[in-house]
């Protein structure tokens, strides 16, 4: 493992594991997100199938939570995508980011600041698999190029473990956040 | 006694608790919480396990630390998946109990506060 590392091009040992050595784990671990997500979507009513998930929650101008909802996000945010940046060289990496940025996101919605999003809207769909196609994409790439699945070409692997964990940042913080929010309960108009 | 040994005997002790947990309490919340104490000694194991591999100039073993991140991700969605099924569940029969409604009435109709 020490020998190989340098062929990464990543500095972080355990980023080195998760992305080039045991990259099959890592999609199979975004693959059971995104599952137990779907089952968590399938628990809902009839009525409230494709609505928006999680309690309503009104917003109270003066408490101290819609403050904090609106002061600490920006920190929130640049703390989550650093903490994703030095991935590839220090402890971090995606999934300590997109908890971050998935925290931030749940204090606004609990704040009451903004609304979760109906679970039937395209975009949503579009980002919540995003991540994980490109993920199979790169490996599909690795057979083509370097002969097995998720294997990286020689001199490829850093821009491409860059270009997955990327296009899993986003996925992986909209499916934290709603695996948090919970089973749709309202419906669409509300 | 060293550091590894340590860590490796409170991991013992949370998956004991854990195990107590699971065995003894009959209503599927604290089920899923003491599945959840199982988990973390087993991350506490893992981190032991890796701290106890260090060598190549390394502070600790990336593997197990890798699996570890793994691990916590997929313990976090199951939890997930099982709370929103209990949630459910209370939903449709007005229980948390997962005993049979002859023997053990449900203890919460609802709309009674928890």
């Amino acid at each position: 493992m020490a020998q190989h590392i340098d062929s990464t091009g990543v500095g972080n040992p355990i980023t080195a594991v998760l992305l080039a050595f045991r990259a099959m784990d890592t999609l199979l671990e975004a693959m059971v997100l995104l599952l137990a997500l779907l089952g968590v979507w399938s628990l809902a009513a009839d009525q409230h199938w494709g609505g928006r998930p999680g309690l309503a929650y009104t917003l109270q101008p003066n408490s101290i939570l819609t403050y904090t909802a609106r002061v600490l996000p920006p920190l929130g945010i640049m703390a989550g995508l650093y903490i994703f940046w030095v991935g590839a060289d220090a402890p971090g990496g995606k999934f300590q980011g997109a908890t971050l940025l998935a925290s931030m996101w749940l204090l606004v919605l609990i704040a009451g600041l903004s609304k979760a999003p109906p679970l039937k809207r395209r975009w949503l769909r579009v980002w919540l698999v995003l991540g994980p196609l490109v993920f199979i994409g790169v490996g599909w790439l690795g057979t083509l190029l370097a002969g097995a699945f998720l294997a990286y070409p020689p001199g490829m692997a850093k821009p491409l473990i860059v270009a997955i964990e990327l296009a899993l940042l986003p996925s992986l913080t909209l499916i934290l956040g709603l695996l948090m929010l919970g089973i749709p309960r309202r419906s669409v108009s509300p | 006694m060293n550091t590894a040994t340590l860590f490796g005997l409170c991991a013992s002790a949370l998956i004991g608790m854990g195990v107590y947990g699971l065995l003894t309490n009959p209503q599927p919340l604290r089920k899923i919480i003491a599945l959840n104490i199982i988990g973390s000694g087993i991350f506490l194991l893992f981190g032991a396990i890796a701290y106890r591999g260090a060598g190549a100039g390394m502070g600790s073993d990336p593997v197990p630390q890798a699996l570890l991140i793994t691990g916590i991700v997929v313990a976090f969605s199951a939890t997930a998946l099982a709370i929103a099924l209990l949630l459910r569940l209370y939903e449709v029969t007005g229980s948390v109990s997962l005993a049979s409604d002859e023997a053990n009435p449900p203890d919460h109709k609802p709309g009674a506060p928890e």
